[in-house]
């Protein structure tokens, strides 16, 4: 129980601990956190995991190798052909499978859409947790066209079990193909519409800088990736990026890639 | 005064009354948002601008006070059991359950898996099932419909005669 | 850097804790006495040559037939970018080994994982407790012979095939 001096605030104030329980809207699925706050001030969270731990990790010594693709959709649902490829590429590693290249590229064209789904989510429940309730509903109404052409290229809306290993599931047409590109030509200029909601929004913008400071040395000893570390460490993040070094098989650069990456650089997370 | 409360029950009056009052009900469903895993994904979807759950007058609320319909959507862990239980309990009566996804139905595809509840209707009664994996917003729709036709069948006035059926009413 | 000259490095600085390296695997390793680990974690952040910043990850393996758990820890360098992998044997019975949360912290919530699935004591750990199974859970799940309890509070853990039901 802290006390915080009179001459700050005014008069005496004690620091009050609540969980923020599992069931919370804002929590995005199940966390809880036992918070101690000072008013609205939190300082400090403590996480307390493992309400969703569904032993996939166990069930990975039972069933196939091929059987187990759609456990790894699981792990990580918004992001599913990440994970999927996550695992393909591990096995294939070790089992010395050659994937064709058609297959990489089928394998980067799902991936990335889905890259720009899972951010479209995640920039609007970020919106949704400050109070900006509108950026979501606009980032669904895009979500659904991509679904769309997921559903034409592997069946399903968000398990997709697509990638599988030594290639992928299903061909894309080239039908599919014109609707792609179709919507990627729709979705270029929303991406400014999104900034001018949301990332240069001046509320946005006071609310969240500065908040919550992690140091460089501190974001590599906590093992961050991604945004979070290329924030932390200023101006020569740039080193950080491990998609470009470690993860596609393809060293192509490609104008589809690039135009992906810049476009989900600029909604502001990836 | 005995002839008039022995037709009561005959009457149509009655009848419109329940009428009226499960059509109030069934029409301003309030869920609460309990989305776990992967299903609460296509929740927010169906609650999203293409499959509207709002134009059956369902709102999201947060908190189970508010709610009269808990969407368990996602995976049951033992470790959440209990906060369920707890959740279901502080929801206010007529209270109804939609389980959605098969890992809420009874375990999905979790079934060798040690941590994962089999299923939620160990944990609280179930009104409605809705298959998938996970489901699409038209069948989570079809939920909130059949769920509307339960509340529609439903008698507030006159109360049954035969006890059996009196403790499955609430 | 190779990883054969990282091992070499490592052979330099600490003769007779290091063994066992295993150069023409995928992700090449060296076995770690249980004693060193955690000046050997120590060294290979600090070194100016090595860098090894980041702890990827911490896992753990159980051969029941040879009656060990490995502790495994996977490095990885952004400065330099090379990575290499630890492995650390325990007694299968009585699996105790030293903290590495000093060197990183990321290891506070990876040792409690492996605690947690695998019964790992990390002596020195600040908070060791279960993190994601329940507190009052028996067993140590990821062990090859873990047995499924029947039934965690109150809540019973099989289900009836559901076509079994409906024949009857």
């Amino acid at each position: 129980m802290n006390e915080t001096s009179p001459v700050e605030t005014g008069f005496y104030t004690e620091d009050m601990t609540i969980s923020v329980g599992p069931q919370h809207p804002s929590t995005h699925g199940v966390l809880r956190f036992v918070v101690r706050t000072d008013g609205e001030v939190i300082n400090e969270a403590i996480p307390d995991v493992g309400y969703l731990h569904r032993s996939i990790e166990k069930i990975g010594e039972k069933v196939t190798w091929h059987g187990y693709v759609p456990y790894t959709d699981r792990a990580d649902y918004l992001a599913a052909m990440f994970a999927n490829q996550g695992f393909c590429m591990a096995a294939e590693k070790l089992g010395n499978v050659e994937v064709t290249r058609r297959g990489e590229f089928c394998r980067v064209i799902a991936c990335e859409l889905n890259r720009i789904a899972s951010h479209l989510i995640s920039v609007g429940t970020f919106g949704q947790d400050i109070g900006a309730m509108t950026p979501f509903v606009h980032a669904l109404r895009e979500r659904e066209t991509i679904n769309n052409l997921m559903e034409e290229i592997c069946g399903a809306r968000l398990t997709y079990n697509y990638i599988r290993i030594g290639g992928v599931g299903y061909d894309i047409l080239p039908e599919t193909c014109t609707r792609i590109t179709e919507f990627l030509d729709h979705f270029e200029p929303l991406v400014d519409e999104y900034n001018r909601l949301l990332s240069y929004n001046k509320i946005f913008i006071e609310r969240l800088a500065g908040v919550a400071v992690v140091s460089k040395e501190e974001a590599l000893s906590y093992n961050l990736v991604g945004p979070n570390l290329r924030a932390s460490s200023g101006t020569f993040g740039a080193i950080y990026r491990i998609r470009s070094t470690r993860s596609w098989n393809l060293r192509f650069p490609s104008a589809a890639l690039k135009w992906a990456s810049s476009v989900t650089a600029t909604i502001g997370i990836g | 005064m005995k002839p008039l409360l022995n037709s009561l029950p005959e009457t149509v009056f009655t009848t419109k009354v329940d009428s009226l009052l499960n059509w109030g009900r069934a029409s301003s469903q309030w869920y609460m948002l309990f989305g776990l895993a992967c299903c609460a994904i296509e929740l927010m979807q169906t609650g999203g601008p293409r499959a509207d759950l709002d134009r059956f007058g369902a709102v999201p609320r947060a908190t189970p006070r508010q709610s009269d319909l808990m969407i368990v959507a996602g995976t049951l862990t033992y470790k959440m059991a209990k906060r369920t239980k707890l959740l279901y309990d502080q929801m206010p009566d007529p209270k109804y359950v939609i389980s959605m996804g098969s890992c809420s139905n009874c375990g999905g595809l979790f079934q060798l898996a040690y941590s994962v509840c089999k299923g939620v209707d160990k944990i609280v009664p179930v009104d409605v099932y809705v298959p998938g994996c996970p489901p699409r917003p038209e069948a989570l729709t079809e939920g909130l419909l059949r769920i509307q036709d339960k509340m529609m069948r439903e008698r507030w006035l006159v109360k049954p005669s035969r006890p059996a059926e009196a403790a499955g009413q609430a | 850097m190779e990883t054969k000259d990282i091992y070499g490095r490592l052979e330099q600085e600490f003769p007779g804790k290091v063994a066992d390296f295993k150069g023409d695997v995928q992700e090449p390793y060296c076995k770690v006495a249980v004693q060193a680990i955690v000046e050997v974690c120590r060294f290979l952040r600090d070194d100016p040559g090595l860098k090894f910043e980041v702890l990827s990850d911490l896992t753990g393996l159980d051969w029941p037939k040879e009656e060990k758990i490995q502790v495994v820890y996977h490095l990885y360098s952004y400065a330099q970018k090379h990575q290499i992998v630890l492995k650390v044997d325990l007694p299968r019975d009585n699996p105790k080994i030293a903290t590495t949360e000093g060197v990183w912290k990321v290891a506070n919530w990876f040792e409690r994982e492996v605690y947690d699935l695998f019964g790992v004591i990390f002596e020195g750990h600040s908070d060791l407790r279960r993190i994601m199974l329940p507190e009052d859970w028996e067993g140590h799940p990821l062990r090859k012979d873990y047995v499924e309890q029947e039934e965690y509070d109150g809540i019973s853990t099989q289900r009836a095939p559901l076509v079994e039901k409906l024949l009857r």
